[in-house]
């Protein structure tokens, strides 16, 4: 809890913005949420402005973090949760499909760290599996019995499994094949029960049960929450997995294995259309900012620059010759 | 509201020195699909449905001139690729360099979503082609 008094040293201070920081630091440090840091800031608005030294200026500092809090600023000076799981109560805010869509991700992210040749392991029929939860949050429809039928059909080549994905949340990655099976069930049992919060939660624990893999379980969550708040998504919205991006933008700790559905790449094909309204030098801008965005992704990920390519423009078939 | 396409324009990006790697360039097609997936509902929507043909005479000149001139800014942006390398270079030598590109990759990667929601801010729509792939 931020005491008043504490903000109005803060603001008084030759530093506030430092101060301020220090203060909300110390809170996130204590692993407290973004949200409730702001909402606490927030109040003491009223008492700052009814400060008898009061002076717009002074509140600045306290406006500019609490969007720093709320993100409304540069991503990089934007204040980022702590690294803990969501908490059933955060997952339950969520709209219905956009929990799906989560607990679809967070068993991708188990998945992820099954290594392909793990031995009598079909870790295809868990992807497909996966990929099923993920397109019922696009359809916004889940029909459990296929899937259900499959995964039983797995569970069933060791019945220890069973016993295991019924017990507590195991902290081990030692046993992928487990991990993964525990992943996807929880990931099915959330499609199926209309994204039941509870199981939700359950799948983002499993996903979840290492350090690392909690602070991007909790950067998916909080990326789709700002969606979901700023678009105002309601229980029938469709949540494509495309909204989350790559698993690891950052690249992939490292021993972890490499995805087994990754395809084979060579290059990036792009194609940039653009309306009457567009001149060519806003597409000339749009078109390079674009490569100098990827080329900065590129080098830091591997150290080369990238290069554009067969280079080919089109007209629309209507457009009429000359124009 | 919906604008119909009238000009498109198709290239590739390839790694200009090293071995392509798959796992980087994927992560960069799914930049693209996460930016389309989760522009602003409101964007004015570009629908490039119709069939496009190659520019003709005049067309062809102009549109020539616009390659030339893109190519030619991003062969500019060299010198700035090349103090990336270098910064890239000095801090993977660092004792928490690993963290630090790490973050330089998750900031370059919210620069990729946001430069391609800008572009769509300006009308100009920018998507993946699905056949770059090779078994």
């Amino acid at each position: 809890m931020i005491a008043i008094d504490a903000v109005h040293d803060a603001l008084r201070s030759p530093q506030p913005w430092s101060a301020l920081d220090e203060l909300v630091r110390t809170e996130l440090a204590a692993g407290r949420l973004t949200d409730h840091i702001h909402d606490e800031l927030a109040a003491t608005l009223d008492e700052v402005r009814a400060a008898p030294d009061h002076d717009e200026d002074r509140e600045e500092p306290l406006l500019d973090t609490l969007d720093r809090l709320n993100g409304f600023c540069r991503a990089d000076i934007a204040y980022q949760n702590p690294p803990v799981l969501p908490t059933e109560d955060e997952i339950a805010k969520l709209p219905r499909w956009a929990r799906v869509a989560f607990a679809a991700r967070c068993a991708r992210r188990s998945l992820s760290s099954v290594p392909k040749e793990f031995g009598g392991f079909d870790l295809g029929l868990l992807v497909s599996t996966t990929r099923a939860v993920e397109a019922a949050a696009v359809s916004l429809s889940f029909t459990l019995g296929e899937f259900a039928r499959r995964i039983v059909e797995v569970i069933a080549v060791d019945s220890a499994d069973l016993k295991y994905i019924e017990g507590p949340t195991s902290n081990s990655f030692a046993d992928y094949r487990k991990f993964a099976l525990k992943a996807v069930v929880a990931a099915v049992r959330a499609a199926d029960s209309y994204a039941n919060a509870t199981e939700v939660f359950t799948a983002s624990s499993i996903a979840g049960s290492d350090g690392v893999a909690r602070s991007l379980i909790r950067r998916d969550f909080d990326h789709l929450a700002r969606l979901a708040s700023a678009y105002g998504w309601t229980d029938n919205t469709p949540v494509p997995p495309e909204v989350f991006g790559p698993l690891w933008p950052e690249g992939k700790p490292a021993g972890w294995p490499d995805d087994p559905e990754l395809p084979k790449r060579t290059d990036v094909a792009l194609e940039v259309v653009s309306s009457e309204r567009v001149s060519e030098t806003m597409i000339e801008d749009e078109v390079v900012n674009l490569f100098l965005a990827m080329n900065r992704f590129h080098i830091a990920r591997t150290g080369h620059p990238l290069t554009v390519e067969d280079f080919h423009p089109f007209l629309a078939a209507l457009v009429p010759a000359g124009v | 509201m919906v604008e119909p396409a009238t000009m498109k324009l198709e290239f590739r990006l390839t790694p200009s020195a090293g071995e392509p790697n798959s796992e980087v360039l994927d992560d960069l097609v799914k930049l693209i699909r996460q930016a389309v997936a989760t522009a602003p509902p409101d964007m004015t929507e570009i629908k490039a449905e119709g069939e496009f043909r190659p520019p003709e005479g005049e067309e062809e000149k102009s549109l020539r001139g616009l390659e030339s001139w893109i190519k030619h800014r991003i062969e500019q942006a060299a010198g700035a690729s090349q103090k990336l390398i270098e910064q890239r270079e000095t801090t993977s030598s660092q004792p928490v360099g690993i963290a630090k590109l790490a973050t330089e990759a998750t900031r370059a990667a919210e620069t990729v979503v946001a430069a391609v929601q800008r572009g769509r801010l300006r009308g100009v729509l920018v998507t993946t082609s699905g056949d770059s792939t090779a078994s």
